[in-house]
């Protein structure tokens, strides 16, 4: 028959065939799919982009990628993609990848204001040495961090947690997961004592209700949401509820549609809770014998630096209310004030903003009382042509579907709840009514926290590449975890620096006050995504500091870094991701990375043989370090204890911590990698594989600790498709804390919330904790009372609109992988601003009108869009910040959650006008 | 064409309410460059195959297919791209 068709003909009929039986439905009179593969060899693999983790099957042929489709064998998405998984090979494939290290010289030498150079990356490396050293020297381990994400393969975070916090004892190590889930990390461990969510992607065919919170999942997590579409409209009786700001594609979708006023998810979820309360929802024998009852300061600032040193002019007043806010008439209502006096409130607790205590159920009612419908409504209304009325129906009916004791509700939420100044709040409401109610850790029941990146999940909070922890859900000041780290780790006593680092926006802010000067960015593009980037990119260049960008193209961060190095794309390497059910998923190296690009593991292996123990293990200056067994300012000399664990002070960081004895006894070649090519091993010409070396070590973390993984070799099986932690004698774990399904639960209990920290707490009221002596909460949960606050700035006279910003379906992150895809960049080529017709028109703009927004800190112009995939109230506008053309951060405010330190990109006032 | 230029042929995942399927099918065969190889009349699926030149027929063809009255969703499944003789396709990415 092959030979009857015409070479068209057969490509079509193949892909039919391939179609049909990725989607199930049978076929009869195709050509053999693997026609049109011949040639190719087929590779399971994780797509590279958000945090839903769809599987992709990569073909390849002649060296290079010939195709992509989605895995049918892969439980997440079920053989579908959505348009940015196809471009999963062409992202390797844009004209500029970079290929050799580029340094800025000037006469031959490095020069802050040299043109960017082709060099070798031996000269790559010396002049990072000399750059580090000279830093280190001046400043301390302080003095130098760097910027990760999580797009960072497991092994990949791994080997930077150890070279900073084990290898040069800085904690300044942070990633843009901080700018995207660190308010859900932070909920998380105040709720449960311990990361990441309950429940697992099979909620939605087991659930009744899909309620959306700020999350635009038709966009966001689109093959989540065909999951959710097709649940709903095959099963009778399932509803779909989506909150949001604007109307969005997800509201096409959804029975029901709320567009509420920006930072009032706080007063909706409370009103919730309130009616639950008052009409007897609440499941009793859950909550005695689950939860506790728990709140917290309530003065606690907006994450903005405490002075104004660096300020502009014009960000002064805003800046102000990081010391002193006058509360709002609401904000008095809402915390039981007396609205008719006024409330000048000293933020206190703006250091400390995460103490919380115990408090009765009758406080925690009391808290409740004032959320009533008639309040709640007209504060959260957001949309000023909406009828009040119908308004308050739906709020009452989305209270119902939450309050009914049969009705299965799951919430769904990501950057709407966690780029929020009271980020940590909302995501414990969220734990509140679903706690309150009993629909938590249930089949079909949870709150349920998704992730925008695809190992935010599986690196950035599991391996902890944050400032403040350590793999396993430690943290660097807890003595405990850092003397069981130092243990897997083999270093002296006393190795890890027990100071908190600085955070991913404290970073930038300390480039510009000059107390960081060395910076390695990372698997991210932190200059076109960090708020407020007028004063980052003006200190970048303009500050005495040495910036290291690693990628695999030119990005926004490139453009104002001192060197840039090439780096291995996604299918060029070995790794292994984490997504946001607790599913951890694989892939092979399949193609070689071009020119002279190498893995981000063999960067930071390389790097780390500049290195001997004497240079960063004897006595180092933290300031402000305090802790106990430290002298005040100062890590000890571990040179001597080094000695006696058999280590020479000439040793270089790269024996001690990368090339160790252990890590050595992984072989390559390795039968896991037959046929397959492992750019780390060949670019250094080595005979161990440092990717398995590096997951198997940090693997010894979890295991025991209720983070249990697999072995390497058990993800690279052909019949697993991921398997979602913790993993014990084989079998994975749907839903955690429940006693039918989680291992660690206690034996015989139904269920049992184990979480270990934060355990331990005083009674209190809802004015402060109490003198007495501390309680423990092993096995419980906390529902916490959090009153509504205001947000850090709000339109006025002057800047008369708020502005949202986030993506679109086409592009990701910073648009430095999509916007070089043809068909993705052609879909979606710019960044628009989206606006309400009657705001357009008021200001005399149309339809692709340029106009120029601004704010208290920058401006940028784009193309106004009046109708289209979002649809705005009156009142607020939505950009995008894929498009470094339009780059709407240097117009957004870098206040963040005071607990969570995660930036609010979804609220400040601008202005808009006609240029 | 000859037998040697690049190729670009998508394949799509039509839902369409059960009932109107025949009507559907019928449709999509009378459009253009799409053909309908296979259907499941249980779950309403149709498999259609889409051979594009440029990026905007590809999109223009995936969008008219979700407008159509009866069609619940209409989802790209596999994308394949035949590079034929162009002598790019096959030396991009290739290790220098």
């Amino acid at each position: 028959m092959k030979g009857d068709l015409s070479r068209r003909d057969f490509v079509k009929s193949s892909v039919a065939a391939a179609t049909a039986a990725a989607v199930g439905v049978p076929i009869a009179d195709a050509a053999d799919p693997a026609a049109i593969e011949a040639g190719i060899s087929w590779e399971k693999s994780v797509c590279r982009f958000c945090g839903v983790g769809c599987g992709v099957v990569v073909g390849t042929k002649n060296g290079r990628i010939a195709a992509v489709k989605g895995d049918p064998e892969n439980p997440v998405n079920r053989g579908l993609l959505c348009a940015k998984g196809y471009a999963n090979a062409n992202i390797l494939y844009g004209a500029d990848r970079l290929t050799k290290p580029l340094l800025r010289l000037k006469d031959g030498r490095f020069d802050k204001g040299g043109d960017f150079t082709e060099v070798s990356w031996e000269q790559a490396f010396d002049e990072m040495e000399r750059q580090f050293k000279r830093v280190h020297a001046e400043l301390g381990p302080t003095g130098v961090g760097i910027m990760g994400s999580g797009q960072y393969t497991i092994p990949e975070g791994y080997a930077a947690v150890k070279l900073a916090k084990a290898g040069w004892r800085t904690n300044n190590l942070d990633p843009n997961a901080r700018h995207c889930m660190a308010s859900a990390v932070a909920a998380f461990m105040q709720v449960f004592g311990i990361d990441e969510p309950a429940g697992c992607y099979d909620d939605i065919e087991l659930t009744d209700t899909i309620v959306t919170w700020g999350a635009n999942m038709a966009e966001m997590h689109p093959m989540l949401w065909a999951r959710v579409v097709d649940h709903r409209l095959r099963t009778e009786g399932v509803r779909v509820f989506n909150l949001t700001t604007y109307s969005n594609r997800t509201s096409e979708c959804a029975d029901h549609e709320l567009v509420i006023a920006p930072q009032t998810d706080l007063a909706i979820w409370n009103y919730i809770a309130r009616e639950i309360v008052n009409q007897d929802a609440v499941d009793t024998d859950f909550v005695e014998n689950h939860c506790v009852f728990a709140s917290g300061p309530t003065d606690i600032g907006f994450g903005m630096p405490g002075n104004d040193a660096h300020a502009f002019p014009a960000e002064l007043d805003t800046l102000a209310r990081q010391r002193v806010v006058t509360l709002t008439t609401e904000e008095a209502i809402a915390q039981g004030l007396d609205p008719s006096e006024e409330h000048v409130v000293e933020q206190n607790a703006a250091v400390g903003a995460g103490a919380h205590w115990l408090i009765s159920f009758d406080d925690f009612k009391k808290g409740l009382e004032p959320y009533t419908l008639d309040f709640v409504a007209h504060l959260a209304k957001g949309d000023p042509d909406e009828d009040i009325e119908d308004f308050k129906k739906k709020l009452q009916l989305l209270a119902e579907y939450y309050g009914d004791p049969v009705r299965k509700v799951v919430s769904f939420w990501t950057m709407g709840f966690n780029q929020h100044t009271r980020g940590t709040w909302v995501n414990e409401q969220a734990y509140m009514v679903h706690l309150l109610t009993g629909k938590q850790a249930k089949p079909g029941s949870g709150a349920f926290s998704l992730t925008g990146q695809p190992s935010a999940c599986g690196t950035a909070r599991e391996v902890g590449t944050f400032s403040h922890r350590l793999p396993a859900d430690m943290v660097v000041a807890n003595p405990g975890h850092r003397a069981r780290s130092e243990e897997i780790w083999k270093l002296p006593e006393k190795t890890l620096n027990p100071k908190v680092g600085s955070h991913i926006t404290q970073m930038m802010r300390d480039l510009e006050s000059g107390t960081l000067r060395w910076l390695w960015v990372q698997v991210t593009n932190p200059f076109q995504s960090t708020a407020n980037a007028n004063h980052w990119l003006t200190a970048a260049r303009e500050k005495d500091c040495f910036i290291v960008v690693s990628d695999i193209y030119p990005t926004y961060s490139c453009k104002v870094a001192d060197l840039i190095l090439p780096c291995a794309g996604h299918y060029e390497k070995w790794g292994l991701y984490g997504n946001s059910e607790r599913r951890t998923q694989s892939w092979r190296q399949v193609v070689d990375p071009p020119g002279e690009a190498r893995s981000d593991v063999w960067q930071m292996l390389e790097f780390s043989k500049r290195f001997t123990l004497a240079e960063v293990w004897g006595e180092q200056a933290v300031l402000g370090l305090a802790a106990g067994g430290f002298e005040d300012g100062k890590m000890p000399d571990v040179l001597g204890a080094a000695e006696k664990l058999g280590y020479r002070p000439d040793q270089t960081l790269y024996e001690v911590l990368f090339a160790t004895p252990a890590a050595r006894a992984f072989p390559w070649p390795d039968p896991v990698g037959a046929d397959h090519g492992c750019c780390t091993v060949e670019a250094s010409g080595l005979d161990w594989f440092p990717e398995k070396a590096l997951f198997e070590e940090y693997r010894q973390f979890g295991v025991d600790h209720a983070h249990d993984l697999a072995p390497f070799d058990t993800y690279y099986r052909d019949d697993v498709r991921g398997l979602r932690w913790p993993v014990v004698d084989g079998k994975e774990t749907r839903w955690r804390f429940n006693g039918e399904h989680d291992p660690y639960v206690t034996e015989g209990a139904q269920f049992d919330f184990y979480g270990p920290a934060l355990k331990s707490l005083k009674l209190g009221t809802l004015s402060g904790p109490g003198s007495g002596a501390t309680v423990s909460l092993a096995g419980k949960a906390k529902i916490f009372f959090r009153p509504y606050a205001a947000p850090a700035e709000s339109p006025d006279g002057n800047f008369d609109l708020w502005l949202c910003t986030g993506r679109v379906l086409e592009h990701w992150h910073s648009g430095s992988m999509t916007r070089r895809v043809p068909e993705l960049n052609a879909a979606q080529p710019r960044a628009q601003i989206f606006m309400n017709a009657s705001d357009a028109a008021a200001r005399g703009l149309e339809r692709n009108d340029v106009a120029l927004i601004e704010s208290r800190r920058g401006q940028v112009k784009a193309v106004v869009e009046i109708g289209g995939r979002n649809r705005m109230p009156r009142g607020t506008v939505y950009v995008p910040w894929f498009d470094e053309g339009v780059p709407i951060n240097k117009v957004t405010l870098d206040a963040t959650c005071p607990i969570s330190k995660e930036i609010d990109f979804k609220k400040c006032a601008v202005r808009v006008s006609k240029t | 064409m000859t037998k040697n230029e690049e190729l670009s042929v998508s394949g799509l995942c039509v839902t369409t309410r059960a009932d109107r399927l025949a009507e559907i099918e019928e449709t999509i065969s009378n459009h253009p460059g799409l053909e309908v190889h296979a259907r499941d009349p249980q779950s309403g699926k149709l498999v259609v195959v889409q051979e594009w030149a440029t990026i905007e027929e590809h999109r223009k063809g995936l969008r008219e297919l979700q407008a159509l009255p009866g069609v619940l969703t209409a989802e790209l499944v596999l994308h394949y791209r035949d590079p034929g003789d162009h002598p790019d396709a096959t030396t991009t990415g290739v290790r220098t």
